[in-house]
C-alpha cells in the first residue's frame, strides 16, 4: 500500500531538549491512522514539522512521495489540517472558512457551506470571538475537511467536543475514510476515541516512535481471557479439556482458571458449567484495550524511554 | 499569493471596525473644520490655509492614528488570532507571505489615503464654494510630496517592524515596535544622545525617520515667510524603497527559521 506521508528518522530539537528522536512514520492511503501519546509526548511538534510550521529539523519528510521543501509545500495544499481552534474572532464561522476558501483556491462557491452543514454549524451566525470551545473545535474541523483534500491531519480534534459532538466527529471521519476514500492522521490522548475510530496505530512517547501496527496486529499479539471460578476448579479444568480442542488454561492464586483467548466462546464456557451442576462465581471476558496495551508498551518496550 | 491577497482584502472588507475607525475619524475632521471656518468667516487665503493644515495632519497626525490601525488591521491579527499556523499549513511559501502582505498593506494604504484625499478635496470644494474663496491650488505639489513620502513610510516602517514581529509573534511587541518607529521616539532619543555625545551622530542618518522628517519639516518650513523648501524628496523616497526591499528580504529570512507559534 501507498505511503501518503512518510518520515525517515525524523529528528526536532529545541536547544538541548530532543522532541523528535528519529521518527520513522507510516500513513497509508486509505488509512485512519491514530497517533498515540500522552501530553508532551511530541505529537504536536511532529504535526508542526510536518505541516511546515518548525522548520530546522533532521531526517526527511515525504508527502505524497514528494520530498523537496517547494514540493512540500505543494503537496500541503492537498492536505487539510488541524491544530486548535484559531481564527479571526471578529469574524462569523462562514465568513473565516470564506477566507480559507479563497486562501486554498478552491473555486466552489458552495463548499463552506457544505463543511458547515457536516458539522452542524450552517445555522450559526454570531462572530467566532462568541463561540464555545466546542463550536470553535468544530469549525476548526470544518476548516480542515474543506476542499475533500487527500489527507486530513487532526491533532486532538476532540478536545472540548460534547459527548454528542464526538460521536458526530466519529461518524464524519467514518464517512470520508469508507465513501471518499480520505486518508486520516490523527492524534489524541483520548485512547478510547481513537480505538473506535483508527484502522492503524502508532504510539509516540519522549519523542521516539516506539511501534507502528495495525488494528488487527495489535488484536493478535495482544492477550485476550477468560476467567472462570466454580466450587470445584479441579471438574471445572476437567470439562473444559474435554470439551475444547488445545484449550490454553493457567489456574491462579484465587484458584480462577485462566483461559487464553476464547474469548469469543464465553457462552459456551458458562453452559458447559452450569449443565454439569457446577456452581458458576465468575465468568469475565479479558479483552485488552489500546489504553492497555499502549500502558503495557511503555512498561516494556518502553521503558528505555521513559 | 493572490489566493492570499484576496483573501486578505476578504478579510479587510469583512472587519466591521474599521469603517467605524474610518467613519468616527473621518467625521470629526469635517466637523473641526467646518467649526473652524465658522468661526473665521474670512474667505482670503483659506484655500492656502486649507492645503497647510492638509500638510500638517497628513505629516504629523495621519501616520500615528491610521499608520497603526493600519499595521494592526493587517499585519497583527493574524498574531493576534494565531492564523500563521492555518495560514502556513496550507502551502503556502514564506516569501509569497511576504510579497502577499506587502501587496494587501500598499492596497489597504491606498484605499486609505484615496478615501482620505476624497474627503479632503470634498470638503475644499464645499469651503472654496460656501465662502466665495477661489480654489486655488497651487500648494497642491507640497501636499502631493507630503502624501507619498508618509505612504512609502509607512509601507517602510512596517517592513522594519515586521522583522520584530516575525521573530516575537507577540501582538504587543510588534504593535510597539511599530508605535516607536512611527511615532519618531527612536529619532528623538538619537537626538537627545546625540546633544551629548556626536559619537552615535551616524546612527540618525541611518533611520528611516530622519528622512521622513527631513522631507516633511521641510515642507511645512516652506509654508513659512520667507523660507524656502529644501525637501529632497526624491532621496527620502529612494531610501525608504531600499528600507523595504532590504527589511523584506530578512523578514522572508527570519520567517523561513524561525517556528510558528502554536494558537491557545
Amino acid at each position: 500500500m501507498e505511503n501518503l506521508i512518510e518520515t525517515i528518522g525524523l529528528t526536532k530539537r529545541y536547544k538541548k531538549q530532543l522532541a523528535l528522536n528519529d521518527v520513522s512514520i507510516h500513513v497509508r492511503q486509505g488509512e485512519i491512522y491514530g497517533l498515540i501519546g500522552k501530553n508532551g509526548a511530541g505529537k504536536s511538534t511532529f504535526f508542526k514539522t510536518l505541516m511546515g510550521l518548525a522548520p530546522e529539523y533532521s531526517g526527511e519528510i515525504l508527502l505524497f512521495g514528494e520530498r523537496s521543501s517547494a514540493e512540500l509545500n505543494d503537496a500541503r495544499q492537498r492536505m487539510g489540517f488541524m491544530m486548535g481552534a484559531n481564527f479571526f474572532p471578529y469574524l462569523t464561522a462562514r465568513e473565516n472558512l470564506e477566507y480559507y476558501r479563497k486562501l486554498k483556491g478552491i473555486s466552489d462557491a458552495s463548499e463552506v457551506d457544505r463543511v458547515l452543514k457536516l458539522v452542524e454549524m450552517d445555522q450559526v451566525n454570531k462572530k467566532f470571538k462568541a463561540f464555545s470551545m466546542g463550536m470553535k473545535q468544530r469549525v476548526s474541523i470544518a476548516n480542515a475537511l474543506m476542499g475533500s483534500p487527500d489527507i486530513i491531519v487532526l491533532d486532538e480534534p476532540i478536545n472540548g467536543l460534547d459527548p454528542q459532538g464526538i460521536a458526530d466527529f466519529r461518524k464524519i471521519v467514518q464517512k470520508l475514510n469508507k465513501e471518499q476514500k480520505i486518508t486520516f492522521l490523527i492524534s489524541s490522548h483520548i485512547l478510547g476515541e481513537l480505538e473506535l475510530m483508527a484502522t492503524r496505530f502508532g504510539f509516540i512517547h519522549d519523542g521516539v516512535l516506539i511501534e507502528e501496527l495495525d488494528r488487527e496486529t495489535i488484536r493478535n499479539k495482544t492477550e485476550e481471557k477468560v476467567v472462570v471460578r466454580t466450587n470445584d476448579v479441579e471438574k471445572t479444568a476437567y470439562l473444559l479439556e474435554q470439551h475444547f480442542d488445545n484449550i490454553d488454561y493457567t489456574v491462579n492464586s484465587g484458584q480462577e482458571i485462566v483461559i487464553s483467548k476464547m474469548t469469543d466462546r464465553v457462552d459456551e464456557i458458562a453452559q458447559l458449567i452450569v449443565k454439569n451442576e457446577l456452581k458458576l462465581y465468575k465468568l469475565i471476558s479479558q479483552e485488552i484495550s489500546i489504553q492497555d496495551y499502549y500502558l503495557n508498551l511503555l512498561a516494556k518496550g518502553g521503558e528505555q524511554h521513559v | 499569493m493572490f489566493n492570499f491577497i484576496q483573501a486578505d482584502l476578504y478579510r479587510l472588507a469583512h472587519k466591521k471596525s474599521n469603517y467605524a475607525f474610518y467613519g468616527i475619524l473621518f467625521s470629526l475632521f469635517v466637523v473641526a473644520v467646518i467649526l473652524l471656518q465658522t468661526s473665521s468667516p474670512e474667505s482670503e487665503g483659506i484655500s492656502n490655509a486649507y492645503i497647510e493644515l492638509g500638510v500638517f495632519l497628513l505629516s504629523q497626525a495621519f501616520p500615528l492614528f491610521f499608520g497603526l490601525q493600519a499595521y494592526s488591521t493587517v499585519y497583527i491579527n493574524d498574531i493576534s488570532s494565531s492564523s500563521h499556523q492555518n495560514i502556513f499549513s496550507s502551502g503556502l511559501s514564506k516569501t509569497e507571505f511576504v510579497i502577499g502582505k506587502f501587496i494587501t498593506f500598499v492596497i489597504y494604504l491606498f484605499t486609505t489615503f484615496l478615501i482620505g484625499a476624497i474627503v479632503f478635496f470634498a470638503l475644499f470644494f464645499f469651503l472654496t464654494l460656501s465662502t466665495g474663496a477661489q480654489f486655488d491650488t497651487g500648494n497642491l505639489s507640497n501636499l502631493a510630496v507630503v502624501g507619498v513620502t508618509i505612504f512609502l513610510g509607512m509601507i517602510g516602517y512596517a517592513a522594519v517592524a515586521n522583522m520584530v514581529s516575525f521573530i516575537s509573534q507577540n501582538t504587543t511587541v510588534s504593535l510597539i515596535t511599530f508605535g516607536v518607529l512611527i511615532s519618531n521616539i527612536s529619532l528623538t532619543a538619537l537626538d537627545l544622545i546625540s546633544l551629548a555625545t556626536d559619537k552615535l551622530e551616524f546612527l540618525r542618518k541611518l533611520t528611516l525617520s530622519y528622512y521622513i522628517n527631513h522631507t516633511n519639516q521641510s515642507v511645512i518650513a516652506g509654508f513659512l515667510p520667507e523660507m524656502s523648501s529644501n525637501a529632497e524628496p526624491l532621496v527620502t523616497w529612494g531610501v525608504t524603497v531600499l528600507y523595504i526591499v532590504v527589511a523584506s528580504i530578512v523578514g522572508i529570512l527570519i520567517l523561513s527559521r524561525i517556528e510558528i507559534k502554536e494558537g491557545k
